[in-house]
């Protein structure tokens, strides 16, 4: 497989930048985008000014407040920043329609097939942070690896404004320096255990074997293992891809009788047969809602381990998940028949049936 | 406009003139079929602005003569009419009455003049003269090949390219190319070449005879081409672009040559392509001496394995194709023997049938 290229875009302390954008008065002062203590609100991001003070986001507003009182508190506007954000996706789609966003302020672009035919993944990432501060007025930090993994941290690396490289030839050296609290999949927890194994490092995570690895992390064992080697291969996932697709109706009188419901059911299999046709997809997790007549909703799920499209055999696995609800016990006022898991073939294929070699 | 004829006489002239009306346009004009009678025939045309027909269709009788549009609803009207005599009769404000047997109908119509026409008034660059069934027989050997979509649009149509005696015809949607070449007997005076238009070459295909005896005459203009025919007249668009160069991407030296029989590999590629996904119909075709492989496999299907005796005395190779390019071209060559000339598994590859060398396939290859 050829090398992919893939940038990860991150925003500058995105919510409290387009404030200090918009009010000259925020510019150099700390500011913190969120709730005010009064609403025992938390924040949702703030300025490099104020992160000084140790002020991060999701904390207390009021503990914020504490660790630096000259503050500003500004109420979110999510107006602005969806606007701003849809100005940075503008300028992906320039360049590629793979983009997976992250938030509003945080995407993985797979740059590999370019529409501009451009080789340089970094060459690439520049272009695109002068593009989006050219228009937003915002800056934003990009990381360039060939896998998501390493473009994310790439991108945290020199924030803010910066731009990181992590080629594969470089790519060992850069993760056995990097703390087990940056893998991705390490969260407070698993890291604590880490710590606890004398796993401190990327180095410390490569020295231990995949069955010692398995045996302490279960599941999660192999990837860290892959990860230590720089082996991530999750691929960048547009919102399309993303996207399940479903159906759901409400009825005009509440639903009791088993045979009623197994019908309706059937008939919404069918129509989200018909739509994944449309959408030329096949999808291998099959989810029904079920809302009673309280409104209170429940979702069952299967996923299975091949991707259907046919509502028989849909309308099969929605009938396993019936029991699992209170149908027939209690009355239904909405079903809905959903299906995700989507397989991204189809376009592979296309870019792998080669052309004629016109000139 | 008066005229008196017969549900035989009318109704095949109605469902040509049915595959030209234009689908989906605004101008309700557009939907209309124009009548023309003169003291001896009637004259039916229909035109989507991009091609247009005008079929001559003999009636019993023109009691007055005149023009007018009539909607298609005249189509499935007349079609749905018994056997036997039929009065068409229209007034001054353009309705038409339709009468059979008992039955009596109003079909409201625009005025003739008003009827858009694709206008031949430039200068004649040259013509040609050939069996209506030579040029069927081009068409369907390659056409299928040829882009279906816009997103290229030189390459949505058939290339004509005349010289002297000698036409060559290609079709590419760019993963595949379909080549023709033949002779006719009075050729052109100079030089030329033309892309038709897809949507004007399946209509024409529609109305070709596979009668010896007759004849088709192609008139080209700057940007039109006209085909007349005994009883119908198409004038069409043409492409205006460039072609890419075909020559070019036809191989001409190969590595591997092998033959073997068209019923074994159709059968077996329709066989295997059942195992493919809906999407991607991908085989593999593996040849070794004397020996064809075709094996196909889906993620969430099972695999299928094939094999075939060819005549091969090479070293092994392996390439991969979509079986619907092979298939294509596989269900138009009537040879018993099909050739298949590779270079690699990354090179376009040649299919053709043994001891014609008129026509070829090229195909590109699916990247494993």
């Amino acid at each position: 497989m050829n090398t992919r290229k893939i940038i990860h875009v991150d925003m500058d302390a995105f919510y409290a930048s387009v404030e200090q954008r918009d009010n000259r008065d925020l510019r150099g002062k700390p500011v913190i985008v969120g709730g005010t203590p009064k609403q025992r609100g938390v924040v949702a991001a703030c300025s490099y000014e104020a992160r000084k003070f140790g002020i991060h986001s999701a904390m207390a507003t009021a503990t914020a407040l504490r660790l630096c009182p000259q503050a500003v508190v500004v109420t979110p506007d999510f107006r602005k920043y969806e606007e701003a954000s849809s100005q940075i996706h503008g300028v992906f789609h320039e360049y590629t329609d793979k983009v997976e966003p992250l938030s509003l302020d945080e995407a993985y672009l797979d740059v590999t097939d370019n529409k501009l035919g451009i080789k340089s993944a970094t060459h690439i990432a520049k272009e695109i942070k002068e593009k989006i501060y050219e228009r937003t007025h915002l800056t934003a930090s990009a990381g360039v690896s060939y896998c998501k993994f390493l473009a994310k941290i790439a991108s945290g690396f020199k924030k803010p404004d910066g731009l990181t490289v992590v080629t594969p030839d470089r790519a060992q050296n850069f993760i056995d320096k990097l703390p087990v609290g940056a893998f991705y999949g390490v969260g407070k927890v698993t890291e604590k255990h880490m710590h606890n194994l004398g796993i401190r490092t990327g180095l410390d995570l490569r020295k231990k074997s995949l069955e010692f690895l398995k045996e302490n992390f279960g599941g999660s064992g192999e990837w860290f293992y892959n990860l230590a080697r720089g082996i991530d291969d999750t691929p960048v996932i547009t919102e399309w891809e993303r996207k399940s697709v479903g159906r759901e109706e409400t009825y005009p009188e509440d639903i009791i009788d088993m045979d009623e419901i197994k019908s309706y059911l059937e008939e919404l299999c069918f129509q989200v047969e018909k739509d994944m046709r449309d959408e030329d997809k096949k999808g291998r997790t099959i989810t029904l809602k079920v809302k009673y007549f309280d409104f209170v909703s429940i979702t069952r799920s299967v996923t299975i381990n091949r991707r259907i499209q046919s509502g028989a055999l849909i309308y099969k696995y929605i009938l396993e998940l019936l029991p699992k609800t209170l149908a027939g016990k209690k009355k239904i006022r909405l079903l809905g028949v959903s299906m995700h898991g989507f397989e991204e073939i189809p376009k592979k294929i296309k870019k792998d049936q080669l052309e004629l070699p016109f000139k | 406009m008066k005229i008196k004829t017969k549900k035989s006489e009318i109704m095949e002239p109605l469902q040509i003139a049915q595959y030209f009306i234009s689908t989906g346009s605004t101008l309700p004009l557009l939907s209309n079929i124009l009548f023309e009678a003169d003291a001896d025939f009637l004259y039916m045309s229909a035109t989507d602005m991009d091609i247009s027909v005008r079929i001559k269709c003999k009636v019993d009788k023109v009691e007055t003569q005149g023009k007018t549009t009539i909607s298609k609803k005249i189509i499935p009207l007349i079609k749905e009419a018994p056997e036997g005599d039929i009065r068409i009769d229209t007034d001054k404000s353009d309705n038409t009455k339709v009468t059979f047997g008992k039955s009596s109908y109003k079909i409201n119509g625009l005025p003739a003049e008003d009827f858009p026409a694709l206008s031949l008034d430039e200068k004649k660059l040259d013509t040609v003269k050939m069996p209506q069934k030579l040029l069927k027989e081009i068409i369907s050997k390659i056409y299928y090949a040829a882009l279906k979509d816009t997103t290229k649009r030189n390459l949505n149509g058939v290339f004509f390219k005349f010289e002297g005696n000698k036409i060559e015809a290609v079709a590419t949607d760019a993963h595949r190319l379909a080549y023709y070449k033949t002779e006719i007997k009075t050729g052109v005076k100079s030089k030329f070449d033309y892309i038709i238009p897809l949507k004007t070459i399946n209509e024409i295909v529609k109305v070709l005879s596979d009668d010896e005896t007759k004849e088709i005459t192609i008139n080209f203009y700057d940007k039109v081409v006209e085909f007349q025919l005994e009883n119908m007249e198409i004038v069409s668009r043409i492409i205006d672009e460039n072609y890419p160069n075909y020559n070019q991407v036809i191989p001409k030296e190969f590595t591997a040559e092998a033959s073997v029989s068209k019923d074994d590999l159709s059968s077996a590629i329709r066989r295997a392509s059942t195992i493919t996904s809906d999407k991607s119909k991908i085989i593999s075709i593996r040849i070794e001496k004397n020996k064809l492989y075709i094996n196909a496999s889906a993620q969430d299907e099972g695999e299928a394995f094939e094999e075939i005796d060819a005549k091969y005395d090479g070293e092994p190779i392996e390439v991969s194709y979509n079986a619907v390019y092979v298939m294509d071209v596989l269900k138009v060559i009537e040879a018993d023997t099909i050739e298949i000339k590779l270079i690699s598994s990354m090179n376009p590859g040649i299919i053709k049938g043994k001891g014609n060398d008129d026509f070829l396939y090229v195909v590109m290859p699916i990247r494993k």
